[in-house]
């Protein structure tokens, strides 16, 4: 279920076809994937589209299945060289270009996020409930999980180095924070992997965890 | 009270069809009248597990598409007179019956059983929707592994979205001693990933398979543990509170000994 992949970028929320499968099973798989996780996602947000390879048509095709979801799907730029700046270094820069854009909004959502479902949100985003295994979180601004997280996880999505990730169970398969990856060890890891509640954050380049005082 | 039931995992091969025909076999033993239901065309279906390949006359695709009525296909248990098997077709076809088919058919069949047990195909498929459409509640077979659990967890998510909140869990096949071997999940971490009522724990135990070699479901084996933790399960379908079975009793020796090691 590679196939269709949604990822936060410096320009915003991208989603990611590939060009092994036929357009109808691509439009089946955004379509089920939209299906499970489309509550989560927040009305009118701005999807980019990254498949130089469709038709014009398809690509029309495919900003209707968006809109039905009240998505806004359009045509990614080439920004790619934009995301490969993004280091550690211009943080400060960019966070200061997010702030004055608009504050970050947050969405509460009082539930367990399942395997296959994904939120996406371009604010903050609180959970009441576990991130599973095989669910994913990408938000623009901070994410903060009151349960377990098993999934994976992705805060500053577009760019902001300085957001965060807490939870009462950090025990996730990978933590991104802007564009710098953590993943977790090969085995399987149990509540008891995480004695006390984290945030993850970015400094010095990489990603470090801290003990949360007055959590869970 | 009529009771449509669907037993469905996501991940293949963790033991639906085995749990279906114990439960089965298990509420028609308690005075239930009992029909099982076989949307899967697998290799190891319902009628074998009960020893009934050979009584097959019609199936689950004549009936939907009304070629004869449901009575005509069943087929009687040898030994549990109240219980009944609505066979799956030969056909591989598995979207020869849709959701609406069958749920036609369950509600023909409410008057006159008590439970109607759904065998799911494994995948989240046309058979999946297909088998779920007409369930009261599901029961959500996994097993202690991180795979099964994920596959679990995905259902559970697709039972959601088609208004099935009405979930239960068995988790089959518990090996204690590889829990602690760590790719084992253990029932704690199972149960606060999944977030589902538990109501059975079913230990891994040979006489399975033995048992379903003869056609004789195991929960009619006194000396089975599975037999006995398949008991557990009626009787809490049944509404009864039973404890669960102690299934690690060597793990506090295999913490030390692991603890030991460090
Ligand atoms: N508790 C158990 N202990 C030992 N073996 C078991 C147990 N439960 C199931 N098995 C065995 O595991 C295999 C798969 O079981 P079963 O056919 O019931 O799974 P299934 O979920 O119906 O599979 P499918 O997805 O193919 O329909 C069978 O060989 C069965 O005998
Ligand atoms: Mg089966």
């Amino acid at each position: 279920m590679n196939e269709v992949v949604f990822k936060g970028s410096r320009s915003g929320l991208k989603m990611i076809l590939t060009n092994t499968i036929d357009f109808a099973t691509n439009e089946n798989l955004i379509r089920q994937k939209l299906d499970a996780s489309f509550k989560f996602f927040e009305k009118g947000t701005v999807i980019h589209l990254d498949a130089d390879w469709l038709s014009e048509l398809q690509k029309e095709k495919l900003e209707k299945l968006f809109d039905e979801y009240g998505l806004i799907l359009q045509n990614a730029e080439n920004d790619d060289s934009a995301e490969n700046h993004a280091t550690a270094d211009n943080a400060n820069s960019d966070s200061a270009d997010n702030g004055m854009k608009m504050p970050l909004k947050t969405t509460v959502i009082n539930q367990t996020i399942r395997n296959g479902q994904e939120v996406i949100s371009d604010g903050s985003v609180v959970i009441n409930g576990n991130v599973n295994p095989g669910a994913t979180v990408i938000a623009a601004g901070n994410i903060d999980i009151h349960g377990a997280c098993r999934g994976i996880v992705h805060a500053g999505a577009f760019g902001n180095i300085k957001a965060t990730v807490s939870a009462s169970y950090l025990i996730p398969m990978q933590i991104r924070i802007a564009d710098m990856v953590a993943r977790a060890p090969d085995k399987c890891m149990s509540k008891e992997d995480a004695p006390y509640p984290e945030k993850a954050y970015v400094s010095d380049g990489q990603i470090i965890l801290e003990q949360l005082t007055g959590r869970r | 009270m009529s009771e449509v039931i669907v037993i469905t995992s996501g991940k293949g091969g963790v033991g639906k069809t085995t749990t279906t025909a114990n439960l089965g076999v298990g509420l028609a033993k308690r005075g239930y009248k009992v029909v099982l239901i076989d949307t899967d065309t697998g290799l190891r279906n319902l009628d074998l597990l009960l020893g009934l390949e050979n009584r097959i006359m019609y199936d689950l695709v004549d009936v939907a598409t009304g070629k004869v009525p449901y009575r005509k296909a069943l087929v009687r248990h040898k030994k549990h007179d109240n219980l009944f098997l609505l066979p799956t077709s030969q056909i591989r076809d598995k979207s020869a019956v849709d959701g609406d088919q069958l749920v036609d058919i369950c509600n023909q069949m409410r008057s006159e059983f008590d439970y109607i047990l759904i065998d799911c195909p494994a995948g989240i498929e046309q058979g999946f929707k297909t088998a779920v459409a007409a369930a009261d509640y599901a029961i959500v077979v996994t097993m202690p592994e991180i795979s099964a659990v994920r596959d679990a967890d995905k259902i559970i998510g697709e039972l959601n979205r088609a208004d099935k909140t009405h979930i239960k869990l068995v988790v089959n096949r518990i090996r204690s001693h590889m829990v602690e071997a760590g790719d084992m999940l253990d029932m704690s971490d199972i149960d606060d990933i999944l977030a589902i009522e538990c109501i059975g724990q079913v230990p891994d135990d040979e006489m399975v398979v033995t048992s379903t070699n003869r056609g004789e479901p195991v929960i009619s084996n006194k000396k089975s543990l599975a037999g006995q933790a398949y008991s557990n399960i009626v009787g809490r379908i049944c509404g009864e509170q039973i404890p669960f079975l102690d299934l690690k009793k060597k793990n506090l020796f295999d913490k030390l000994k692991q603890m030991l090691h460090v």
